[in-house]
């Protein structure tokens, strides 16, 4: 396994940095086209949902982990507020872009997880 | 003499006129503004056929003055062409290049454009061969290229602007009232929804189509481009436009 380690402002700004870092990742996992495109529109939604709205102010820290399965992306972000509820449209679209997403709360910080499967495109 | 015959001798004339004089005259100039003028709706014909791709028409049809400038100014009489033969090539090309060239919201060299052109193009065609959508890798080595000068390339297309996002592909009309009805049966579903049905109703007809397909029928990015004759990155631009304005709608 090889782990990329990034961490950013929690500020939308950066987002496009992150969106690079997953594209070139996933690149080094196989992942195909249409994930890699999925995946960029993933890391958006996940890098919105852990800053929270305005105001938060803080890093966003990441893991990429490029296995021979696939690629992880974790994000642990600022947003002091509840994970997003599974019902959430932004969850919807969370689970329609990878195969797996999942979040978690602890000490005001929530981190979201992502899984891509190589081989795994529709 | 048929109208456009007469039209036709009309140019010859005025073209030949325009060769006699001396460039920075007064006439000079005028008998060029005066075929310049001749000409607009030859322009205005041309730019209309790539009007659909995002661009103000009036700025397409300002570059293809640039163009029929251009034609008017190194039109040759004595070669026997007729003008607006000769014209036409040069008016498009004129717009071709504000495409090529002022469509990238950042600029990149030219060289990366052309690898982009050749990384989407090897893309589709895999896609066709592979049944899905090929690896970075697959396209590395179709293209024999390294893995990193793909992923350069990727990055690269990504910089080319949102400018034609809103315009459609083509004019005949999809079959969108279906995918739409199904969108607002989707939308049941989600509990949020009473804060999303007013900023869906604000996305375009293809915006929601291309929505409905990807997260509601479960369609991969490279199935909607084939069904709506679009390219990948077309359909991937129209798709993180139409979440990025449905996030911050619904944050505010």
């Amino acid at each position: 396994m090889t782990t990329i380690q990034l961490t950013v402002p929690a500020d939308a700004a950066f987002v496009g940095l992150v969106r690079s870092t997953a594209a070139h990742t996933a690149a080094h996992a196989h992942l195909d086209m249409d994930q890699i495109d999925d995946l960029r529109l993933a890391v958006d939604e996940a890098f919105a949902l852990v800053i929270g709205t305005s105001g938060v102010t803080g890093d966003v820290s990441m893991t990429f982990s490029i296995t021979t399965q696939g690629l992880g992306i974790s994000l642990t972000g600022p947003r002091g507020v509840e994970a997003p509820e599974q019902g959430a449209f932004a969850w919807v679209i969370l689970s329609a872009l990878v195969g797996d997403a999942a979040s978690e709360v602890a000490d005001g910080q929530v981190t979201i997880t992502l899984h891509s499967k190589a081989g795994a495109s529709a | 003499m048929p109208d456009a015959a007469l039209e036709r001798a009309h140019d010859r004339e005025m073209l030949e006129q325009l060769a006699a004089l001396e460039a920075g005259t007064s006439e000079h100039s005028s008998l060029r503004d005066a075929l310049i003028e001749r000409h607009l709706p030859l322009v205005h014909f041309l730019a209309r056929k790539f009007a659909d791709r995002g661009e103000p028409l009036d700025d397409l049809v300002q570059v293809g003055t640039i163009g029929l400038i251009k034609a008017i100014d190194r039109f040759d009489a004595t070669r026997g062409f007729e003008f607006s033969t000769y014209a036409s090539p040069t008016i498009v090309g004129e717009i071709k290049r504000h495409f090529r060239d002022k469509t990238w919201a950042v600029r990149v060299p030219r060289r990366l454009q052309e690898l982009g052109a050749a990384v989407e193009k090897t893309r589709s065609e895999l896609t066709h061969k592979l049944g899905q959508a090929p690896t970075p890798a697959q396209i590395a080595s179709a293209l024999n290229l390294t893995l990193d000068e793909v992923i350069e390339a990727m990055e690269s297309q990504a910089a080319y602007s949102t400018v034609s996002l809103d315009a459609s592909v083509n004019e005949e009309a999809q079959s969108l009232g279906d995918s739409i009805g199904e969108l607002d049966a989707a939308l049941e579903s989600i509990e949020d929804r009473e804060s999303l049905k007013p900023l869906i109703a604000l996305l375009d007809d293809r915006a929601k189509q291309i929505l409905a397909m990807r997260f509601f029928d479960n369609m991969s990015q490279s199935a909607i481009a084939s069904e709506l004759g679009m390219s990948q990155m077309h359909v991937s631009r129209i798709l993180s436009k139409t979440l990025t304005m449905l996030r911050e709608g619904m944050s505010n």
